[in-house]
């Protein structure tokens, strides 16, 4: 209802302005129908728990309002917590005022809204169910196994190293019992300094956004796309053995040779990068990401494009 | 006559780019800038118009409020990216007209204040090697590692930058390994160590000399004659103490002897080092550590030479201080390193 009269608000603001409404609504109702008690009738611990109660859905409507997008699960989340405030406000109201049972706000509000909160609630949480395993298969090649948003690198939006090292310590505790391979890829951006010399840090960000976007793309589903650091990007490759991890770094080289950047100015800037891998079957697991890193070093010094660390054979100089 | 240097708190440092810079970084995540600016003196206003000049005092208290206030560990390599140096009229165009290396190393070790006030770059040459060394103006605080990592990275990405070379760089720093390596790796590669006694980077003689491909010799040395008209370059207190120190290591160094060239009396320079937060002895002990590490590494001194060089009564003197200042025997410290 209240959704159609302010047509040029966010649906934030709506759905507060109606959680206002709401409250105007249910003051008027009720002072036609009762009157205040005495004082002296008045259970003090039963108004605070109610009205705190009411408070608390209040709140919670807010924070789902402000980290939702609108669509079906944030109507029903906030249609759901609007009927379920709308029931605790009138047991606070009852508390403070005298009125015949059978009048209707009273009755009315008490058996309807709250069913119907917990209903639609329940409704929200299930289609928030299946959008969730949506955006969980989108998320999946920037986060595998547990949620930490204090580690998203603000500038490319995907994790820091420090998830993958984490990610890293539980897939060898799972690999030990598997007996499977595990692959660590870094991929390295050259001379970023000219690009943020040429176009500026900001363009130099927006290389770096872009062509983590890019690898997300050429990965696989169970790959681990991370921030190492500056311009070099992590990927964990589960499963996967030495030959595997040579084709996949083949593949993103290529990727990224062949990727279009454009500068805000329109200007097109060629990318080339340098890989490294380090595979299970050929170093400890454990000292993984110190020899991948090395093995790095070894590819920077040498300008060659892809280095394997612990084989000697190393692909393809740059001229 | 006019002081040679300039004091914590005296608003001398026009950093209004960097701070400006810095603050726009860290407001990427931070909300409001009321809240990075919080308690620092500085006003958002003063930045934008950008005439009143800062204090170091201010600027010391900026940089650990956006540490706080940036989830990150890159923030001082994202200030070094956007830390354009060309932007600094002057000294910026002299150090893009430089021929090689060794011009941009002379002109850092004169008028490098004026774009690292907080970090004195000097620059010393023995033994085939060129090295850059950054000493801190002030009483060494939590936003030292913050200055080294942001002055030494851009400085190294603008020589990169103006020899087209890659540079095989080696850096030191006077602090301890970081937790986690990865900026280090990346943005200074392998060959970096830490615990030392001051922040270096260090390069062969030799990529001095070769020349910097839009080198303009004549722009260059009219820079630099526009730059020393513009007067001399004012040090930080503490730096300016520590480097007449410096100077006279093999003689008596007393506070006498230093409050004199410095034209006050002992207890004035008692009583502004105590205002620094530190003390006649803290200091010396520095800088006789940086040169008793020098004089064994580069010269293969012994302990005893070295200890008769500095003054002390006895090799075991020297080898006692030693310890108190690292923490180590000398044997075991070279060893290490």
């Amino acid at each position: 209802m209240s959704l159609l009269c302010f047509p040029l608000l966010t649906h934030q603001q709506k759905w507060l302005m109606s959680a206002a409404l709401l409250i105007f609504v249910q003051l008027g109702l009720n002072s036609f129908a009762a009157q205040l008690k005495p004082v002296s009738e008045l259970d003090w611990m039963d108004i605070v728990s109610e009205g705190g109660t009411a408070l608390f859905i209040l709140a919670w409507l807010y924070f789902v309002l402000s980290s939702r997008p609108g669509g079906r699960v944030t109507t029903l989340f906030a249609l759901g917590l609007l009927f379920l405030f709308s029931g605790t406000f009138q047991d606070t109201l009852d508390e403070m005022l005298q009125m015949d049972s059978s009048q209707l706000p009273h009755g009315l509000i008490e058996s309807v809204t709250l069913p119907a909160g917990m209903i639609l609630l329940t409704l929200g949480m299930y289609y928030w169910q299946q959008e969730q395993r949506i955006v969980s298969g989108q998320l999946k090649k920037r986060e595998q196994l547990f949620r930490e948003h204090r580690n998203v690198d603000g500038v490319t939006q995907i994790h820091r190293l420090a998830y993958l090292k984490k990610h890293l310590a539980l897939l060898i505790r799972q690999q030990q019992i598997k007996q499977q391979e595990l692959s660590v890829m870094l991929l390295d951006l050259c001379d970023f300094g000219d690009i943020n010399s040429r176009f500026g840090a900001g363009e130099g960000d927006r290389v770096l956004h872009a062509v983590s976007e890019l690898l997300i793309l050429n990965l696989r589903g169970d790959d681990l796309l991370c921030r190492y650091a500056g311009n070099r990007f992590a990927v964990l490759l589960p499963d996967t053995d030495e030959r595997q991890a040579r084709q996949l770094a083949e593949e993103l080289l290529a990727a990224v040779a062949a990727f279009a950047f454009r500068s805000r100015s329109g200007e097109r800037h060629k990318l080339h990068a340098l890989a490294a891998i380090a595979c299970s079957s050929s170093v400890p697991m454990e000292s993984l990401l110190e020899q991948v890193s090395g093995a790095m070093e070894l590819a920077k010094q040498s300008r060659t494009t892809l280095v394997c660390a612990g084989s000697s054979d190393t692909i393809r100089r740059l001229a | 006559m006019t002081a040679q240097w300039f004091e914590r708190d005296q608003p001398v440092l026009a950093a209004h780019g960097q701070a400006a810079l810095l603050l726009d970084l860290v407001l990427t995540e931070a909300s409001a800038s009321h809240k990075v600016l919080n308690s620092t003196g500085i006003f958002y206003e003063d930045l934008v118009s950008g005439e009143r000049l800062l204090s170091a005092d201010k600027l010391f208290r900026l940089i650990r409020n956006c540490l706080k206030h940036y989830s990150g560990d890159d923030l001082a390599f994202r200030f070094a990216q956007r830390l354009v140096l060309g932007q600094y009229h002057d000294f910026g165009q002299t150090l893009s007209s430089a021929s090689n290396l060794r011009q941009v190393f002379q002109l850092l070790h004169q008028f490098g204040t004026t774009v690292s006030p907080l970090l004195t770059p000097r620059y010393y040459e023995a033994e085939g090697l060129c090295e850059l060394r950054w000493y801190p103006a002030f009483a060494k605080n939590d936003t030292h590692r913050f200055l080294c990592e942001a002055y030494v990275s851009a400085f190294s990405q603008a020589m990169r930058s103006l020899s087209g070379l890659r540079l095989p760089w080696r850096f030191e720093f006077d602090f301890e390994r970081p937790a986690s390596m990865e900026q280090y790796e990346v943005n200074f590669g392998a060959q970096v160590c830490f615990n030392r006694p001051v922040s270096k980077m260090s390069i062969a003689a030799e990529y001095a000399h070769r020349p910097c491909p839009r080198g303009a010799s004549l722009i260059y040395q009219q820079g630099l004659q526009r730059l020393q008209k513009q007067g001399s370059d004012q040090e930080g207190f503490l730096y300016l103490v520590c480097r007449l120190m410096h100077t006279q290591i093999s003689r008596d160094v007393s506070l006498d002897s230093i409050a004199e060239q410095l034209h006050m009396s002992s207890a004035t320079l008692k009583r502004k080092l105590k205002l620094h937060g530190t003390c006649f002895r803290q200091l010396l002990d520095t800088v006789r550590m940086e040169v008793a590490v020098e004089l064994v590494e580069k010269r293969a001194y012994t302990n005893e030479q070295v200890a008769a060089h500095l003054g002390f009564y006895d090799e075991a003197n020297f080898r006692r201080s030693f310890k108190r200042w690292t923490g180590l025997n000398p044997s075991q410290y070279f060893a290490v390193q």
